[in-house]
């Protein structure tokens, strides 16, 4: 197939249904979209090309930004930083990449492949390694194929570089690159382990990006025509509703680097009387209806605006706001034994066994 | 001049010798000793040459272990690990180094450049960039020089691998390769900054190695005597003996990754009636005689066992040892301006003018 040129209005889009896909983490891609328009403004134009059309020796480059998003919004990364990390993995490797790809479609890290291959003239390809957003370093179909976790680079606005060389698994590269990234002050830009083309056609989850262009496409249009932005949704995504109601009560932590907590909704509409609640760490992780478990990671639990059909974050919900919970089916990879020893809900301290609302 | 093949003579009196010019820190030689001694036995031999004899386009790493010294004593560090952090430099800077050397000669990392030596066949220079020991990275000759504070490699037993590849200054430097370090564990082989042989030419600190091992054999050679040792250090380098006494109390306490405190003595024969603090961060910083500053960095405060004449670590030192406090004078780097701000009182947080004890 024939790389496609991204317009701006797809990145608007894109914006949007990335934030769907980011299940309450992966922080805003408003930022993100903010330096596209600005790049677009100046003539930078991004193309995209399907995983299906690399050569297996071709190298290519995974980008994300780590970090805490909090100090995202007031370090804001520019889109040459996330550049920079690209050319220091070159430099450091001598491979020369072919492509660049998002580590995470959810959140604000899915454009930041579209921000980097805006200043070195690569295409974005069309796949990510989480389907979704997740928040720490292990949980991405690459780590569960068991592929190497190293080399690492980070670089800051600054000026600042390391490189993680070698580490012996993935939950240590986890370890090392958060430290140094605390050090910069708790953002950096990221560019993960390269990966051969082959393996991006064997373990990389494609036609991510595609997937949330249609979800913001589909979002945007019903918002442009007054119609129910979540039905759109779900008449582009084979999702399901489960929920619809009003936020009683947040609870957050930041604990560990993370944020954690839980909201509780009261049902309206069709669920009155049914009270939810959803635990979060960065990410939607367990949803839990009347106190049973209904939905959980990695079955993708979005809460959406009723009204606007937006995503709602776990650093923003608020009390009041009127909601609808929906579920999107996960990538097949987090759906094996070993999948779910990644991202199941005891990956995140729960001891219920993973059952998805999809079965 | 040609290379000059060390016996583990030598090193044996490197061990005691850096001990002394570790002023109190850079982590006892005792364990690279014992590496060495192994490595010996093996059949591995180490040379030592002079910066001079390189090529001015040669390359040189330095090598330095980096982290808790506490922590050093339950993970060892081995030869081969310090050899690796050397190999990885290589393979990312594409070059191959000529000729290895120290960081620091005083304490353990004295001795370590020669563990990797011994494994990588290279030549160790008779120079180091502080001259003693210090705790933190920008305190070198190097920074004092304005020299490229990157990059740096950090490696550990387990086959953990890190570069710092750029930082804008030297405490930056500190600051990533501080964290990487203490995630690793709280040790890690570094190889430090690649240096240019002009640049070791220019900014080293030259004969290090030689002084090192000749302060250690006085004072071995003064104990199979049952000679004075400390006095035996004196007649081969020009110190002053700055107090006898004993430890009446040590405060320790151990703070952003450093151990700070302070040591009090009290005077003993000549000093009788006379009492002296000495104030540490790793190293002895400033030392009070009667609560006026006597001598402070960059002079070196050595406190040694006044009958064995070997140095007192500032995290062993303890109550009722009998000891004898004598002053080295300093690389001249860091008596220019821009060498005391970097490791002068003040760069450790004493607001008093740098006065040394060989001035008057």
């Amino acid at each position: 197939m024939p790389l496609r040129d991204i317009t701006l209005d797809d990145i608007e889009s894109l914006a949007v249904g990335a934030w769907v896909l980011g299940t309450g983490g992966g922080g805003s891609p408003y930022l993100g979209l903010l330096n596209m328009r600005a790049l677009y403004k100046e003539g930078y134009r991004v193309q995209l090309m399907q995983p299906g059309d690399l050569a297996d020796d071709d190298w290519v480059a995974a980008v994300s930004n780590m970090g805490a998003p909090l100090v995202g919004q007031e370090r804001l990364t520019d889109s040459r930083t996330i550049a920079r990390a690209v050319s220091l993995m070159e430099e450091h490797t001598r491979h020369r990449f072919r492509g660049i790809m998002a580590l995470e479609i959810g959140g604000g890290n899915s454009i930041q492949p579209l921000m980097a291959a805006a200043h070195l003239k690569r295409p974005v390809i069309d796949a990510d390694m989480m389907g979704r957003a997740y928040p720490e370093a292990q949980m991405t179909s690459v780590a569960v194929g068991d592929l190497q976790p190293c080399p690492l680079t980070t670089v800051d606005v600054r000026g600042l570089e390391s490189v993680v060389e070698s580490v012996p698994t993935w939950k240590w590269m986890e370890r090392v690159s958060r430290k140094i990234c605390v050090e910069y002050g708790s953002i950096a830009s990221t560019c993960k382990a390269p990966r051969t083309g082959a393996e991006v056609k064997k373990w990389g989850i494609p036609g991510t990006t595609t997937k949330a262009i249609a979800i913001g496409a589909a979002v945007r249009e019903a918002q442009r025509k007054h119609e129910d932005p979540i039905a759109a949704i779900l008449s582009v995504e084979p999702g399901k509703v489960l929920y619809s109601g009003k936020v009683v009560d947040v609870e957050r932590r930041a604990t560990e680097g993370f944020l954690r907590g839980r909201t509780r909704f009261d049902g309206v509409d069709a669920w009155r009387g049914a009270s939810m609640e959803i635990n979060f760490q960065n990410e939607w992780i367990v949803a839990w209806l009347d106190g049973q478990p209904i939905a959980m990671s990695p079955d993708l639990i979005c809460v959406l605006d009723s009204v606007s059909g937006e995503a709602v974050g776990t650093e923003t919900i608020r009390y009041g706001q009127r909601v609808t919970v929906i579920a999107l089916p996960p990538p097949e990879v987090f759906l094996s034994p070993k999948g779910l020893q990644h991202v199941g809900p005891r990956a995140f301290g729960y001891d219920i066994e993973f059952k998805s609302v999809f079965a | 001049m040609s290379q000059r093949e060390l016996s583990l003579d030598d090193i044996e009196a490197l061990a005691v010798g850096a001990w002394v010019l570790g002023t109190g820190g850079g982590g006892n030689p005792y364990l690279p000793l014992l590496n060495m001694r192994a490595l010996y036995r093996d059949g591995h031999r180490v040379r030592l040459m002079d910066a001079a004899d390189l090529a001015d386009d040669d390359w040189v790493g330095t090598v330095a272990n980096m982290g808790a010294p506490l922590v050093g004593q339950e993970r060892l560090t081995d030869s081969l690990t310090l050899a690796r952090a050397v190999k990885l430099m290589e393979r990312h800077i594409g070059h191959r180094f000529a000729a290895l050397m120290s960081m620091e000669i005083g304490g353990a990392n004295g001795v370590r450049p020669f563990m990797a030596a011994a494994h990588l066949d290279l030549p160790v220079l008779d120079s180091d960039t502080m001259g003693r020991a210090y705790p933190e990275a920008q305190m070198t000759s190097v920074s004092v020089g304005g020299l490229a504070p990157y990059p740096l490699t950090a490696v550990d037993v387990r086959g953990f691998e890190s570069i710092v590849h750029k930082v804008p200054t030297w405490k930056w430097t500190e600051r990533v390769a501080r964290k990487i370090c203490v995630e690793y564990g709280s040790v890690a082989a570094t190889c430090q900054p690649p240096r240019t042989a002009a640049e070791v030419k220019q900014w080293g600190i030259h004969g290090t190695t030689t002084k090192a091992i000749a302060i250690g054999q006085a004072v071995r050679e003064a104990q199979r005597r049952h000679e004075d040792p400390v006095a035996a250090i004196l007649s081969v380098e020009p110190g002053k003996l700055l107090f006898r006494g004993k430890v009446v109390d040590v405060a320790r306490r151990a703070t952003e990754g450093f151990l700070r405190g302070i040591l009090k003595l009290d005077g003993l024969d000549d000093c009788r009636g006379s009492a002296m603090t000495i104030n540490f961060q790793n190293e002895w910083i400033v030392s009070f005689r009667d609560g006026q500053p006597l001598a402070m960095t960059p002079d070196l405060i050595c406190v040694l066992d006044s009958v064995s004449g070997e140095a007192v670590g500032s995290e062993t030192i303890r109550y009722g040892q009998r000891v004898t406090v004598i002053a080295l004078p300093p690389p001249a780097v860091f008596l220019s301006p821009r060498g005391l701000d970097t490791v002068g009182p003040r760069a450790f947080g004493y607001d008093i003018d740098f006065r040394s004890v060989f001035d008057s």
